[in-house]
C-alpha cells in the first residue's frame, strides 16, 4: 500500500493551471526525486500536499496520505497532520526559522504541540535533537539565536524540526541548494542516514539531478506543471525518453563535473 | 604570452561590525596575500566557497576596490582604484558580467541604452546604434528587442544583455562574478556555450569567479582555489582538477555531486 498517492492533482492560480493533472506515488520509507527547473511547479506540489498552498491557489484532484484525503481538510486537521505523519524542509533556512525564538525552542516546539511535552521535557529533546543532527555543542547549542547559526547549521535545525514528531513523510523542497558545495554534501550524507534510521519516505525537490542522483533511486520529471517522465533515476540519466529530459540531462552534462573531456 | 590581467600580494581586510563595546572590532581578512597572473587568450577560473573571498579579490582586480596591500597591474600598467576618468582606459580593456542581470540591469533604461552606456561612459567614438545592433546580434537576440525594458525579459536573456553591454567596448578581459549561477540548469549551459564562442570569436581572456566547479572546468584553462581569503592552490585546470595537491581541494572536488555515468 502506498503512503502517499497523488493523483490528477492539478493547481490554478488565478486563471492559470500552473499544475496540471500530476500522479505520483511514494511507498512507506521510499525515496522519490521531483525535478523541474523554476516555473514547473514542483514546489507548488509540494505545497499542496503540504496544504501551504499561498491563497489564491486551489488543488483539485486527490492526495491521499496513508489512505486519508488531504485536499479539503480543515486548517486543524492539516496542521495536525503537518506535525505527525508529514513534514517539510525549505530550502532557506533563514527565512524558515523564526528569528526571535532560540533555536532549542523551535526546535522543540514540534513536540510540545503534538507529543504534548512539558518545558522542561522539551527542553532536553531539543538537545539530543540537535546532537542527532550533528550540531556542535549541543547544549550551548539551543541557546543561541538563528542568525548566530552557519547556512548549514540553520539548515540542520530545520531537518531536526522536521524529523522530530517521526513524520512518515518527509518533503524537503531544494534543501541544500542555498549551501556551499561541501556544506551540501555533509546534508545530503545525514539527510540519507536519517531517513534511512527512521524509515522515513522521502519527497526530494530539485532543480539539479546530480544532487538527488545519489540520493533517490527514482525520479520524476516535471515541466510546466505537467508530469513528463517517470523512473529508475539511473535509467532516466542514461536513457532518457522524453525530450525535456533529453535537453535537461544534457544540459547537466555540458554544465556539470563529470564528462570526460575538458573544454578546450 | 603576454601577461594582460597581474595581482601581487593583494590584500584586502574589514572591520565586522562590533558585537560588544568592550571588545575590540574584529577584521576579517578577506583576501591574503594573492598573487596570480592572467595571461593572454587563458582563461582563469577563481573556485571558492562563499565567504572565501573569491568576489572581493574580482573587485580588487577590477579596481573597484582598494588593496591595504598588494598591487593589480594591466599590461605592465599599474591600475589604481580612483576617480572613473582616470580608469577609462582600463574599463575600455576590462569589462564584468555579474550574477544577477535584473540586479545589474537598470530598469528604467532600455535594451539600447543599456548596451551603449559603455559605449558613452568610456566615449567611444563610432555609431553608437549600429553598434548596439551587432553585440545584439552576437549575444544572440534580435537587435528589434533594443527598445523593450529589462523586466520584458528571461532570467537568460537579461544575462545576454549584460553580455553584450560587457562587450560594448571591445574588451580584452571579460570578468564574471557568478555570470551562470543565476539560471536554471538549461538556459546555463546555452549561457556557458554562448561565452565559450564570444570567448573565441573575439579572442577574449576570461576571468570567472565561481562556486561551480562544473562551469570552471568546461570554461577555464587555469584555476585558483580559494579557502578563508588565500590562494590554496593554483595552476592548469586539467592538473588541479585531476589531481589536486591540497587537502582542500580535493575536498572540495570528492564534494561535487555528479550524474551516474
Amino acid at each position: 500500500m502506498s503512503l502517499l498517492k497523488i493523483s490528477d492533482l492539478s493547481v490554478r492560480i488565478g486563471g492559470t493551471t500552473v499544475v496540471e493533472e500530476v500522479g505520483l506515488e511514494l511507498a512507506p520509507g521510499e525515496r522519490l526525486a521531483l525535478i523541474g527547473e523554476s516555473g514547473s511547479g514542483k514546489s507548488l506540489t509540494a505545497l499542496a500536499v503540504m496544504g501551504l498552498l499561498p491563497d489564491g491557489a486551489e488543488a483539485t484532484g486527490s492526495v491521499r496520505l496513508g489512505g486519508e484525503q488531504l485536499l479539503g481538510l480543515g486548517d486543524r486537521e492539516l496542521s495536525r497532520l503537518r506535525g505527525e505523519r508529514m513534514a517539510m524542509v525549505f530550502q532557506e533556512p533563514m527565512s524558515a526559522l523564526n528569528p526571535l525564538m532560540r533555536i532549542g525552542r523551535q526546535l522543540a516546539e514540534p513536540l510540545r504541540l503534538h507529543r504534548g511535552l512539558n518545558r522542561r521535557q522539551a527542553a532536553a529533546a531539543a538537545v539530543e535533537l540537535a546532537a542527532q543532527v550533528g550540531l556542535p555543542d549541543p547544549e550551548l547549542l539551543v541557546r543561541s539565536w538563528p542568525h548566530q547559526l552557519s547556512g548549514g547549521q540553520r539548515q540542520r535545525v530545520g531537518l531536526a524540526m522536521a524529523l522530530a514528531t517521526r513524520p512518515a513523510l518527509l518533503i524537503a523542497d531544494e534543501p541544500t541548494t542555498a549551501l556551499d558545495v561541501t556544506v551540501q554534501a555533509d546534508m545530503l550524507r545525514l539527510l540519507d542516514e536519517l531517513v534511512q534510521q527512521h524509515g522515513t519516505a522521502l519527497l526530494f525537490i530539485s532543480h539539479d539531478l546530480a544532487v538527488v542522483a545519489r540520493l533517490c533511486p527514482r525520479v520524476a520529471v516535471l515541466k510546466d506543471g505537467r508530469l513528463v517522465e517517470e523512473g529508475a533515476t539511473k535509467t532516466v540519466v542514461k536513457t532518457p525518453r522524453h525530450p525535456y529530459t533529453q535537453r535537461l540531462v544534457a544540459a547537466a552534462r555540458a554544465t556539470g563535473w563529470d564528462t570526460p573531456e575538458v573544454a578546450r | 604570452m603576454t601577461t594582460l590581467l597581474k595581482g601581487s600580494g593583494l590584500s584586502r581586510s574589514f572591520r565586522l561590525p562590533r558585537t560588544s563595546l568592550r571588545a575590540p572590532a574584529v577584521h576579517r581578512h578577506a583576501v591574503q596575500d594573492v598573487s596570480l597572473e592572467l595571461n593572454e587568450g587563458n582563461s582563469l577560473g577563481i573556485v571558492g566557497e562563499s565567504g572565501s573571498g573569491k568576489s572581493t579579490l574580482a573587485r580588487l582586480l577590477l579596481a573597484l576596490d582598494r588593496p591595504d596591500a598588494g598591487t593589480v597591474h594591466y599590461r605592465d600598467r599599474e591600475v589604481r582604484p580612483g576617480a572613473p576618468r582616470k580608469l577609462t582606459w582600463f574599463r575600455r580593456e576590462v569589462q564584468v558580467v555579474l550574477q544577477d542581470p535584473m540586479g545589474s540591469l537598470d530598469p528604467r533604461a532600455t535594451v539600447r541604452d543599456i548596451v551603449a552606456e559603455p559605449l558613452e561612459c568610456l566615449r567611444l567614438p563610432g555609431d553608437h546604434d549600429d553598434r548596439v545592433d551587432e553585440l545584439l546580434r552576437a549575444v544572440g537576440l534580435e537587435p528589434a528587442v533594443r527598445g523593450r525594458y529589462p523586466h520584458e525579459f528571461s532570467g537568460g536573456q537579461r544575462q545576454r544583455i549584460a553580455i553584450a553591454r560587457a562587450l560594448a567596448p571591445g574588451p580584452k578581459v571579460l570578468v564574471g562574478d557568478e555570470p551562470l549561477s543565476a539560471l536554471d540548469v538549461s538556459v546555463r549551459a546555452r549561457i556557458l556555450a554562448l561565452l565559450d564562442d564570444l570567448a573565441e570569436a573575439y579572442g577574449l581572456t576570461l576571468l570567472l569567479v565561481s562556486h561551480d566547479i562544473g562551469v570552471v572546468r568546461h570554461l577555464c584553462t587555469d584555476v585558483l582555489v580559494m579557502k578563508d581569503g588565500r590562494a590554496v592552490e593554483q595552476g592548469p585546470a586539467a592538473q588541479v582538477l585531476a589531481d589536486p595537491r591540497h587537502p582542500y581541494t580535493r575536498r572540495l572536488l570528492a564534494a561535487v555531486p555528479r550524474l551516474p555515468a
